[in-house]
């Protein structure tokens, strides 16, 4: 039973980590490609003090890239990698819950304002970034389970 | 009798665990602040530092008290129809690809555009302006003069037609 039970684990391991990787890459690249417009976004959201915008839309995309290589590429670093991608989600979640109470007209900028933003409403990003959560804290646990 | 620790064996296992997990946490923020450097450094197109966005459409048309509209509800306004579209860009720009069933109206020549769509912009008419992107003025500067010639209902559609084609939206 148990090497069974373990395959399962680092079956579920590696996809949730590879969806999660992949949606960070899908969202990191545009960023990182048209920072300008991505500072634009983060200004848009109206949350930042204005001298911090443009160093956050610098370096954010970087983190989530880096974060989901390492996911990918480097396994002992994956619960690290985990960790910092689920407190990026939940700041990002909130900053959108902010902005959506407040009724800002703005697009989330998450994917760099590619196509991948309208194929869901905006207002369903939220709901998208707890399910990603969901799936991250899944492949925490499995990477725990498998110890 | 089993020896009794202060702190319990589990934990005590654990706890290089959270060490290793902390050291990639705070790796992985190190070798990206490394490499947004780098690239910041090395681009040779890039935004500065630091910027004032005070200065920007966006925050000029907040503090003018336009109503601003993002991507998704432009789409709905321009699906359901009723609301008067209104291409702030020049118009060749118009031309080349516009948002379904915008009319133009170049900020550049304002006053004769109004003179010649006098009829179409009773003050109730719901307006939806927009020009090439969230950087460029003249969707705003078109929404200024409009209200100061009585329209009350108008939007600013603060993406622009960049966004509108970027997403994949129908264009004439």
């Amino acid at each position: 039973m148990r090497p069974r039970s373990s395959t399962l684990w680092l079956v579920l391991e590696w996809s949730a980590s590879l969806l999660v990787a992949a949606v960070f890459l899908l969202a990191s690249v545009p960023k990182i490609m048209n920072p300008a417009a991505f500072a634009s976004a983060v200004y848009q959201m109206n949350l930042l003090p204005g001298v911090l915008v443009n160093p956050v839309a610098i370096y954010l995309p970087w983190i989530e890239f880096v974060a989901a290589c390492a996911l990918v590429i480097a396994p002992p670093a994956r619960r690290g990698a985990l960790a910092l991608m689920g407190f990026l989600l939940a700041a990002f979640t909130l900053a959108l819950m902010v902005n959506f109470v407040r009724g800002t007209a703005m697009s989330c900028g998450c994917f760099g304002g590619t196509f991948l933003e309208t194929i869901l409403p905006s207002w369903t990003a939220p709901i998208r970034n707890l399910v990603l959560l969901g799936i991250l804290c899944i492949a925490l646990e499995a990477s725990r389970q498998r110890e | 009798m089993p020896p009794q620790f202060a702190i319990p064996l589990s934990r005590v296992e654990s706890t290089p665990r959270y060490w290793s997990a902390a050291a990639s946490f705070a790796g992985i923020l190190v070798l990206a602040l490394f490499l947004g450097t780098l690239a910041q450094l090395l681009r040779p197109v890039t935004i500065p530092w630091i910027e004032d966005h005070s200065q920007s459409p966006l925050a000029k048309a907040r503090a003018a008290g336009i109503d601003l509209v993002s991507l998704d509800q432009a789409k709905e306004m321009v699906l359901v129809g009723g609301v008067l579209v209104l291409d702030a860009r020049s118009l060749p720009d118009f031309d080349a690809g516009h948002l379904p069933g915008a009319v133009s109206f170049p900020n550049a020549t304002r006053g004769e555009s109004y003179y010649e769509l006098a009829a179409l912009l009773q003050p109730q008419q719901p307006l939806l302006v927009y020009c090439s992107g969230k950087t460029c003025d003249d969707a705003l500067q078109l929404a200024l003069f409009l209200r100061e010639q009585g329209s009350l209902k108008i939007h600013l559609f603060v993406d622009g037609f960049q966004a509108w084609r970027q997403a994949g939206l129908p264009t004439e």
